[in-house]
Order: C-alpha cells, then structure tokens, then sequence
C-alpha cells in the first residue's frame, strides 16, 4: 500500500445536543508513493486550431505550435502521447490513431507535424474531449492526463452535447485546461477541469503560452500514482454537509461520491506526485450524543485500486463545558474565510458585471479585507487590479472605471487558489 | 472478526463501531490535549484511555465467573447443570444475583391495553418482533458435514412479536417441563437448538437485550463458517436489524417496535 500519511484538525468538543463537526484533513503523500501501480504516464495534448487562432496576425497560431513543440520536447522517453487539433471536429495530428512512444524520433515526427498545421474552423470541445477519451481508454491502469486550451467559447455544438462529453470522460483522465486571450469562458473550462480532476487558468498573452505547457507537462510527469481516492465513512444517521478540496486550490467535491457501501463513499482525488498535499475540509452532522458521550464523526481512508487504509479519524466529543466546544479550530476557521473569499471575489464580479455597483463594491470590498487579514497576497493583488483600495483593513473600497478583461478574467479565474495557515505575510 | 456495540449494533472493528461511530473498549486512539487537533498516521501509537464505556466482553466475563458448577441454587437449593446461566426450578439469575421480577410477568394473553390504570404501565415498553427463518446458507457454511439434512419442504417463516418482558427461545420438553415463549423446533423443525438457547428480555427502562444461555451449539452474529459464538451468560443489547443464528439452520431477525410504545 501506498505511502500516505494525514493530520486532522478539529475541535472535536460539541456542546450537548450538537451535531456538526467541521475537521481540515491535510493529506501527504510520502516518497515512495509509487509502490501502488503502474508509473506510466499517458499524455495527450488537445490544441484549438478554429479559425479565431488567426487573429494577431497569426500570433496565436504560431504561439500554440511553439509551445505544443516545447510540450513534446519536454515528454520524457517512454512517455505515450497524442496531439489533438480541434475545430468543430476533433482530428487526431499525431500519430495518425492510437498513442506514440515518445523517443527522439517520434519527438521530431510530432514537431514536423505541428509545424504543418493550419487554424481553420469552428469550436467543439466535446467532440475534443471524447477522442481524447477514446486514447485514454486503452491505457486504464497508466496515469491519464491531457492540457486543453482553447482561444474561443464552445460555439459549434450545443452545451448538453459538451455537458454529456465531459460525464463519459470522468475517471479516464485528468484534464488542465487553459485559455489564450480574453474570448473564452471561465465557466465552460471550469466545468470541464472540475469534472476531470484539473486546473483551469488564463494565458493572456501568445508568448507565455511556452512556459505554461513546459510547466504543465512537467507537473504530470512527476506524478507517480494514479487513481487515488478519498474514502470516507460517516455513522449511520450522518449526512455529509461538504467536502471541499481547501488547498491549493477550492474544489467542491461534495457530489463526486462513490458508494463503497451505504456509510461508506470515495471521492476520486487523480494523481499524486512524491512529496505532494493537499488539504480537505470535511463537515458532517452526526446524530447528536448526550454529554460525556463520544462518537466516530468519520473515518478517513486512502484508497488505490480499491485497497484501503484507514489514515484519520475525525471525533466527537460531548461537554457541557462551553470553554472547550465554542472554541474554533485554527485551520478550520482559516478555510473559511478562503471559501469566503473566493465566494466574495464570484459574486462581487458577477455583480459587477451586472451593473450593480453598490453590491459589487461590498463584496469585492470584503474580499480585500479577507485577503489582507489571511495574507492571501495573490489574490490581494488580482484585486487591486479591479478595486482602488482605500482601507484593506476595513475593506473600504472603490471599482475601478476601466479595467483590463484579462485582469476581470485572472481574478474570476484564480479567485480559488488559497494560502495555508501560518504562511500568511503581514 | 465481529465486535458487538454497546448499543447491539455488529461492528466489523475492535476500535468504534463501524455502524453507529460509538467507542468500542480502550482501542481508541486518545485526542491531543488542547482539544483542537490531532494527529493520525497509518501506523498509529494508539494510546489508551481510562474509558467509561460499557465493554460488553467485561460483563461477559463476569457473567461466566458466576455461574455454579453444579452446585445448589443459592436461593432454592436446586442442583443447576454446571452451565446453567438461570436457575430451572426457581429462574434465580446466577449472574446478576436476582430473581425474575414477578410482577411483570403478566400472561402473554393480557394486552397492555387492558390495563385499568395507564399511568402504573412503565412509560416505555416496546414490543420485539423476531422473525425465525430456515437459514440454508448458513447450514451450508457451518453444519453441513454434520448427518443431518434441511427439512423438505423447507418451513415457512414465522413472525412473532413478543409483548411479555422476558421470553425464552429454545425448544420444548414436556419431561423437564420447558416451554419456550418461541419454540424453535416447531417452526424450522432445527433439532441443534437446545431446550433454553436464548433468552430475550426487556428491561424496566424498555431496552431489549439477548443472552445465550449456556446452549450446546451456541448463537452466533454472523452466518459464517470462522464466526465465534456469543458468550454465554452476557445479556447483549438489541440493535436495529440484528440477525442471529443458532442451531443447525436457524436465524432469527429482530426488531424492536417502537410504535407500540403505549
């Protein structure tokens, strides 16, 4: 069995007749986290090539083909790879079917063909992700990642036929998806990255698209296992309010449960490198004890292959001594006002965007307060980007009149990335 | 490896009970002292903790301590069989030092409704429905080998709801004058079933609990072949949806009802 480890943080003490028990579960995984599975690492690139990937004089066309070079060059020997160009239709560039073995010669195959594409056509990211799926079905057991980026919004198939392609791709690949520019929505790649286990972020100029894709590609090769889950059992009579993915970034994972057997779900969490964690809030109510009773709120497990080992428990403990259960966890609370945060950040921009300024400026206001006080400092500088900060303390302050889209974009984009306590700056 | 719950539930670990969460024994891991986080690793230094918790293994062993080998009933003076849990003349409680409470032990056929004087009925008293089936699978696992074949056609399964507060399941015998509130034998036709198996109570506060009293073959919480038997002499709290078996194909499903609860 794998090589995981957890700490569990929580004010285990309710008052009598409570029944919510919040806990932050850091989970780490530890060097030899390869000894579970195959290491095999299936990578398949997915490129908008429609016909908007012309625009800037052919900058975002010939930005694209760099950097999906620099990808390829990237890939390790051994590595099994596909490049996708999509329109409004996906065509498989290379190889022409099937998966490639990356070596020195496939390497310089693939870039020959990249050199040769042209941009031409619409936008239909589910015929995209339904032959990256078909690739990815013939390697079950390998770790399955792909990179999606896209200039454009999916405008050539109907959003049900993008929702349905995205469900028959969840558990066969991970997906990072990336925008290029300002045209694309941050809804759509949210739902895609969401759903495949992936990050979605903004690339607002051609030439940092190189760098992205390197970085990317080298982020996936170091992960070594594959299939992880989160496996969590609950009391009879419990009922799971959230579990959130709270670091590095929000992810509500509070539907993606698989039932193991009626008190028991796994929550699929990817691929995990050496050395990685991540932290989860759980909440759950239990059915409430008298005082001086004690419970199992939840029993966390990790399973690989559906071999499990218990890694946390998350307790219960009645007292009438109101010193102990008012208390607030340090971590729990500091997790809340990141989901606070990221939630301030949406509406704020959603009112914005809605023409409500009074509202806008109180949540995006709030939101600079929240950031100031966890030192979340990225997010306090997307903000500023948007807001004139008078006072971060009191979170007084005023929209700014003009404000760049990819800056409006960055911050919708990034607004879940969150700090972890006691790295906060000051 | 099973573990039964203070509250009657089957727990499949030793440490909380895999179905209700409660602590089962001295297993459990201990809390850090500031109350606000504690730590697991997949190898834990479980630390045991001076625990309030009833343990049902503790009672069992004081249960067995107690029983007289063969010796006179302390308050009859009756010879008990050296593994009797209850004395046979008199129902003295080798256990527990006591005497079956008498005036409980209204005859099955008066209701709970008939009674003149609603506010003397103790506030709780549910009802036990215990359904006794032919369990094959179970003969198949445990018995098999033994010469003795599942009755043809295979019985019917019987409901029985039991209002009384203390109901002996086992089989009859005219000679030793035993007749047991449920007659296994007439029902499943289960010759493996000893005269007094099992004995289903209710107490004053309205909680059910089974105690196998010293039977031959013993009762078991599971229908596998590697499962140990429940000790004998140990009054075991009833939990939702609990199966028994016993016998050489018996099961019995039970459930307390709380509606009748009036």
């Amino acid at each position: 069995m794998a090589d995981f480890s957890a700490d569990v943080f929580q004010n285990e003490y309710l008052p009598a007749g409570g029944d919510t028990l919040d806990a932050v579960i850091t989970v780490t995984s530890g060097a030899n986290v390869s000894a579970a599975g195959s290491k095999q690492l299936v990578e398949v690139i997915i490129i908008d090539v429609s016909g908007s990937m012309n625009e800037d004089r052919g900058a975002k066309i010939q930005a694209a083909k760099v950097a999906t070079m620099a990808a390829v060059d990237t890939l390790d020997d051994g590595v099994e790879f596909a490049i996708i160009a999509g329109t409004d239709r996906a065509h498989q560039l290379y190889p022409r079917n099937g998966l490639a073995v990356a070596d020195a010669g496939t390497r310089r195959e693939a870039k020959d063909t990249i050199q040769r594409v042209r941009a031409d056509g619409g936008t239909a990211i589910g015929t995209w992700l339904q032959l990256a799926a078909q690739l990815h079905r013939t390697r079950p057991d390998a770790i399955s990642h792909s990179i999606l980026l896209t200039d454009g919004k999916n405008q050539h198939e109907p959003h049900h036929v993008l929702q349905a392609s995205i469900d028959a791709c969840i558990g066969l690949f991970q997906c990072d998806c990336r925008g290029l520019g300002t045209d694309w929505n941050v809804d759509e790649m949210r739902l895609v990255a969401d759903a495949l286990l992936g990050t979605v972020d903004i690339i607002p100029r051609p030439e940092d698209m190189e760098a992205e894709f390197r970085a990317l590609i080298s982020s996936a090769m170091k992960r070594e296992v594959a299939n992880v889950a989160l496996r969590l059992w609950s009391p009879k009579g419990a009922q799971m309010e959230f579990l959130k993915q709270v670091s590095p970034t929000i992810e509500d994972m509070t539907g993606k449960g698989l039932p193991v057997n009626p008190l028991t779900n796994d929550y699929p969490l990817g691929a995990w490198s050496p050395g990685e964690s991540r932290d989860y809030h759980l909440r759950v109510k239990i059915p409430a004890g008298g005082v001086g009773d004690e419970r199992l709120g939840a029993r966390v497990m990790l399973a690989i292959n559906d071999e499990a080992e218990p890694i946390a428990l998350v307790r219960a403990i009645w007292t009438d001594d109101e010193n102990l259960s008012t208390r607030i966890n340090r971590e729990v609370a500091h997790y809340t006002g990141q989901a606070e945060l990221a939630e301030a950040i949406h509406d704020g921009l959603a009112a914005r965007a809605g023409g409500d300024e009074e509202s806008a400026t109180m949540k995006l206001g709030r939101a600079v307060q929240i950031a100031h006080e966890t030192g979340n400092v990225a997010s306090a500088r997307l903000l500023e980007k948007v807001v004139d900060v008078d006072d971060p303390e009191a979170g007084t302050v005023r929209l700014k009149r003009n404000v760049a889209a990819e800056d409006e974009m960055a911050l919708d984009v990034r607004s879940t990335r969150t700090v972890r306590v006691g790295k906060q700056g000051s | 490896m099973t573990t039964l719950c203070p509250k009657g539930c089957v727990s499949e670990w030793d440490d909380w009970c895999s179905v209700c969460g409660d602590r089962l024994g001295a297993d459990a891991p201990a809390g850090s002292a500031g109350g606000t986080s504690a730590s697991a690793s997949p190898d834990p230094a479980w630390v045991p903790v001076a625990a309030a918790a009833p343990d049902p293994s503790e009672a069992a062993a004081a249960a067995s301590a107690a029983i007289p080998d063969g010796r006179p009933c302390p308050h009859c003076g009756e010879i008990a069989y050296p593994d009797d849990v209850f004395c046979e003349s008199c129902g003295y409680d080798f256990a527990s030092g006591t005497l079956p409470v008498i005036v409980e032990a209204a005859s099955p056929d008066v209701t709970p409704a008939a009674d003149p004087d609603p506010a003397l009925t103790p506030a709780v008293t549910p009802s036990l429905m215990v359904t006794v089936a032919v369990d094959a699978d179970f003969f198949a696992a445990t018995t098999a080998d033994v010469e003795l074949s599942l009755p043809e056609p295979i019985p019917d399964t019987v409901d029985v709801t039991l209002t009384a507060s203390r109901n002996l399941v086992g089989r009859h015998s005219e000679s030793r004058g035993i007749l047991p509130e449920i007659d296994v034998e007439a029902i499943t036709d289960d010759p493996g079933v000893s005269s007094r198996h099992l004995m289903l109570e209710r107490s004053s506060s309205g909680t059910w609990t089974f105690t196998d009293l010293g039977s031959t073959n013993g009762t078991y919480l599971s229908a596998e072949a590697t499962a140990d038997p429940i000790t004998a002499g140990a009054a075991l709290p009833v939990g939702d949806g609990l199966s028994l078996w016993l016998g050489a194909w018996t099961r019995l499903d039970l459930s307390v009802d709380e509606a009748s609860a009036d």
